[in-house]
């Protein structure tokens, strides 16, 4: 544990607003994963959940492209990552949870 | 003592008119195993028995049971604990696995949550402590991303469009 090295096992889901066009939503997802990558860790797994209705709305939108990401990452590059997500205003929400425990 | 009590047709021949109306109250109200043992602390305390007190205690136990499936049968050990309140039924977190408790798996989690989108509660779930940490935490989660409704408003808001 205390191995500074250490890389930790993440889960990532995050809605991207459903106005954004195939090119868009690749751009957006790629600039994502340049940013785990800079934080010093690297997506295992990905499951384009797609377009799905949204439970409620959010920023006036009734739906949402949903995309899951495993991660790896040190845990400090959590916050990097995090930060990149919250810099786009067009992801409406995103939840890291850790699956290693 | 507590054989007589079992039969309340036997009771208002040997017992005080007041007592008589308390058993007549009683039989209206279904669920006749509990409603027997609340009679037992009214013949106990034979003073005055509190008619009009013992009544409304049992409507609102009545109101509070149907705001899910109501299924009292059995024997009377099943129908009522030690506080006097009916025990749910063990269906809602029945054959639901540990493993299965996860913040997107929204089929598994609505069934611990009532028309309202509200979380049961432990003595609605019926599920261990463990179990029910696991499933409040996960449904948070999915509220979180939108999987899951916060408010029964919510439930009207997207049903409408």
């Amino acid at each position: 544990m205390a191995d500074t090295n250490k890389l930790r096992e993440y889960e990532l889901v995050y809605i991207i607003q459903p106005n954004l066009d195939e090119e868009q939503i690749r751009s957006l997802d790629g600039r994502l994963a340049q940013a785990v990558e800079r934080a010093g860790g690297r997506i295992t797994g990905t499951e384009i959940w797609g377009q799905r209705r949204l439970a409620y709305p959010i920023q006036k939108f009734l739906e949402g492209y949903y995309i899951l990401h495993l991660l790896e990452l040190p845990p400090e590059g959590v916050a990097q990552v995090e930060r990149s997500l919250r810099l786009s205003e067009d992801v409406l929400r995103y939840l890291i949870v850790r699956t290693d425990e | 003592m507590s054989e007589e009590i079992r039969n309340p047709e036997v009771e208002p021949e040997q017992e005080a008119p007041e007592a008589q109306a308390d058993t007549e109250a009683a039989s209206e109200a279904p669920g006749p195993e509990s409603e027997a043992g609340e009679d037992v602390e009214a013949l106990e305390d034979e003073t005055i028995p509190p008619a009009d007190e013992l009544d409304v205690e049992a409507l609102e136990e009545e109101e509070a049971e149907e705001t899910g499936p109501t299924l009292v049968e059995g024997p009377a050990s099943f129908a009522s604990t030690r506080e006097g309140r009916r025990r749910s039924p063990r269906s809602v977190g029945q054959e639901v696995r540990l493993e299965d408790i996860d913040y997107k798996n929204v089929e598994v989690l609505s069934r611990f949550v009532d028309n309202f989108g509200r979380i049961y509660n432990r003595r609605k779930t019926r599920v261990s402590a463990k179990m029910q940490r696991r499933v409040t935490k996960a449904i948070k989660r999915a509220r979180h991303l939108a999987l899951m409704p916060y408010t029964y408003d919510h439930i009207r808001m997207t049903r409408r469009r």
